[in-house]
């Protein structure tokens, strides 16, 4: 039973990074991870066609940049300015492929890992 | 004034408790009967002390006194009138208000409990009081509902969250809370079995505490049941469990109460396992305290957590680990005084069964536990940010879930000797339990046009088999555990369907056009604008039907679903309320996106075959264990009427 709960720990957790530790290049590719951060204003861009789009997230500090990819509904507080996290993976061009985003709830909760998302370095 | 007076009755409160808790100890180190009456007395008066508290800052928020910064921060004049009495249990200092109401008022409950002999009620008024007085501490050191924004208020709220502005939001906390905070009876009662003196020990004490245990865990499955069904049709995402650790939270002491009521019932019908039961009450009070912890630390990512403050975390945590480690204790050194009890129930009897679920219920509470706290260990060890998903918690959990059936299906028929079974009898009950499987399956996937794993047989199987088990029991035996059981087989057809057979599709579509999901045509006919109370919205109007009939559907109907994109007007906030449809064989379920430069909206289509049976089933569940409980009430009071008017009789 512990082997079998140390095995499913280990096939589903994921890290949190920001996106400066993905230009440090500390983001293992293909591999599940969450990507926390700020969304840049005027950045989301959606597709002429279909449910894709795209957006820049960036560090609170706004000096490190990184495109995302998503395709789907976004959640109801997810907006440009605000923060938000974003499941997926990373691939070789250096863009974040999320499946799942997790916008920041309400204007006096942020998510205690985006406060840190400054500090930690994973 | 009132905010005032409501300080000065939570302060009073706490004096009162600190002396019941006083004098209930001293009455029963010195066994003195009328000082014990005299404690009961006064924690009645407590009671009385913090539900006038409760009133006052419930008429805070009525009469809009912006004074109060509590007030302030969670409602506005705008807000109805039902969300601002809401609005004084949805935030931290509110909500720590309502745990300390329904803890007092379950203490003045079992104050009136005439079955239970005066020394034992005495002590568990005092561990009731003591904890009282703990969280009164906390309410009145940390985090003061009363505080006040003196001399210059605001003139307008900020208003609730609009997340939780939902009818849901008048039910799900106080009854979450009144099983939550329910089991410290079952605790308080454990640890008085424990410290009365050997001669007034009381081998009935684990029925005492298996009623009120029971009453608990009716709550508890009502408060989580709601809260299951309000994120799935708040949220808009269509999931019925996040296993958000806060959910977690609440689903911990679910499972090993259910775990207790069983050893309780172990305990007092075969005399073994007192001291496992004594561990077991102990345990779920702690993992309730630990949710306390775990809401209101603020360290966690979640819709429920409150605004972080780490005094609070520090402290609940202190009564967290002081509570549970004396508890602890006193078990190690008065348990030996029960070894008399531990005999160990043979294989193949109904007794050994009981065991085995308990142990499996504890497995996956410990399970649940792993996966909610690893991520804050390894953050506190500096090991990284982590979150562990829902795909964790499913693959470990399903395999026990299933044993647990298996056993359900199977235990409740066994003696309390060893019988054999004739092997021909289990070959006639597989094959109907197949043939009822394949046939749910048929109608599951005539309902979504989609096929499920082969695996889904299985599953189905065993809850045709438990339902079919269920039945008997309520109708042959006991109605009450029949019915119980029989929820957990219906919230598990529900579960199982509503995952395996459903289809989920991200549409973008513009007025008049149409698209097909799962066996259904979604035709997107209208938007229309919309003006609520204290919100503007834009509702689409999208018409579902079936692309052809089928067994469930005999007279082929179509559905219409509004999906809504609310704008609160005091917090600029956009919110979506899912359009869900469909009767009782399943849920369309609509939930709206953003509108495009020309005209399209976004939108996720769901068809969710038996989704409303995983509520049904947590209904079920909890109507077996209330009709049990009312049931063995009333047969005590027949019995002991017909006990007070034989002697008239004969005379």
């Amino acid at each position: 039973m512990v082997v079998l709960v140390l095995y499913a720990l280990r096939a589903n957790i994921n890290l949190f990074y920001p996106p400066a530790a993905v230009l440090r290049g500390e983001v293992p590719l293909g591999k599940r991870v969450r990507l926390g951060g700020m969304v840049q204003a005027g950045s989301l861009r959606s597709d002429a066609a279909g449910l894709g789009l795209g957006f820049v997230v960036v560090d609170e500090d706004g000096l490190s940049q990184v495109s995302v990819r998503y395709s789907g509904l976004l959640p109801d507080l997810f907006a440009e300015g605000q923060g938000m996290v974003a499941t997926g993976i990373l691939n070789a061009e250096g863009i974040f492929v999320a499946d799942y985003l997790l916008a920041k709830h309400d204007e006096n909760y942020t998510p205690p890992a985006m406060r840190q998302s400054a500090e930690v370095v994973p | 004034m009132i905010p005032d007076l409501g300080l000065f009755c939570l302060a009073l409160a706490f004096f009162s408790a600190l002396a019941t808790s006083a004098l209930s100890f001293k009455a029963a180190y010195t066994h003195n009967l009328p000082l014990m009456r005299a404690s009961e007395t006064l924690f009645l008066w407590t009671t009385l002390w913090v539900g006038l508290a409760c009133f006052a800052l419930v008429m805070s928020f009525l009469r809009d006194d912006f004074s109060v910064l509590l007030v302030a921060n969670h409602s506005a004049h705008t807000q109805p009138i039902f969300y601002k009495v809401a609005a004084s249990w949805g935030n931290h200092e509110g909500s720590l208000l309502l745990w300390i109401l329904v803890l007092a008022l379950w203490g003045a409950l079992l104050s009136r409990a005439q079955d239970i002999p005066l020394l034992y009620r005495n002590l568990s008024l005092g561990i009731l009081a003591l904890l009282l007085l703990a969280f009164l501490g906390f309410s009145l050191f940390t985090s003061n509902p009363f505080e006040r924004l003196l001399p210059f208020p605001p003139l307008q709220g900020k208003g609730m969250n609009p997340l939780l502005q939902d009818p849901a939001m008048m039910l799900h906390p106080p009854l979450l809370y009144l099983g939550y905070v329910g089991f410290s009876v079952p605790f308080a009662l454990a640890m008085a079995h424990l410290l009365v003196p050997r001669d007034a020990m009381d081998e009935r004490w684990a029925n005492w505490a298996r009623i009120w245990a029971l009453a608990a865990w009716v709550f508890l499955t009502i408060g989580i049941t709601l809260g299951s069904w309000w994120a799935y049709y708040e949220l808009g995402w269509g999931g019925f469990w996040f296993w958000d650790p806060v959910e977690n939270a609440s689903l911990m002491p679910w499972l090993l109460g259910t775990a207790l009521i069983h050893s309780f019932h172990l305990a007092s019908r075969y005399k073994v396992f007192h001291v496992w039961s004594i561990f077991l009450a102990i345990s779920c009070f702690a993992l309730s305290l630990l949710g306390a912890f775990l809401v209101r630390s603020g360290v966690l990512v979640s819709v429920h957590a409150f605004a972080s403050d780490p005094a609070r975390g520090v402290y609940l945590l202190l009564l967290f680990l002081l509570s549970v480690s004396i508890a602890l204790t006193v078990m190690r050194t008065r348990a030996e005084r029960h070894s008399l009890y531990s005999e160990f129930p043979s294989w193949g009897t109904r007794a050994y069964m009981l065991m085995v679920n308990n142990y499996l219920l504890g497995l996956c509470t410990a399970v649940t536990l792993c996966g909610t706290l690893f991520p804050l260990l390894a953050q506190s060890l500096g090991r990284g940010v982590w979150s562990v998903g829902a795909p964790y918690f499913n693959s470990v959990l399903l395999p026990v879930f299933l044993l647990l059936m298996l056993l359900m299906a199977n235990a409740p028929n066994l003696g309390e000797r060893r019988q054999t079974i004739p092997w021909s009898r289990y070959a006639v009950e597989i094959i109907c339990s197949s043939v009822g499987a394949l046939i749910l399956y048929y109608m599951l996937w005539q309902l979504s046009a989609t096929r499920a794993s082969w695996w889904t047989l299985i599953v189905l199987a065993l809850i045709v088999r438990l339902a079919w088990y269920s039945v008997s029991i309520a109708v042959r035996r006991q109605l009450g555990v029949g019915i119980a059981h029989l929820g957990v087989a219906v919230c598990a057809l529900g579960i199982a369907a509503s995952t395996n057979f459903g289809v989920a599709r991200d549409l973008r579509l513009s007025l008049g056009e149409s698209a097909t999901v799962g066996g259904w045509s979604f035709l997107f006919e209208d938007v229309r604008s919309q003006k609520g109370q204290n919100y503007d919205a834009q509702a689409l109007i999208v018409r579902v039907s079936p692309l052809a009939g089928h067994l469930l559907h005999p007279a082929t109907r179509d559905y219409i679903l509004t999906a809504t994109k609310r704008r609160y007007l005091s917090q600029d906030s956009a919110m979506s309320e899912a359009g869900i449809s469909g009767g009782l064989w399943q849920d369309l379920y609509l939930s709206p996106g953003q509108p495009d430069t020309l005209g399209a909206w976004t939108m996720r289509a769901q068809i969710k075959p038996l989704a409303p049976f995983i509520w049904l089933g947590g209904l079920l569940m909890a109507i077996g264990a209330a009709l049990s409980l009312m049931l063995g009430m009333y047969s005590k009071w027949y019995k002991k009427k017909r006990i007070a008017t034989v002697p008239m009789e004969s005379i």
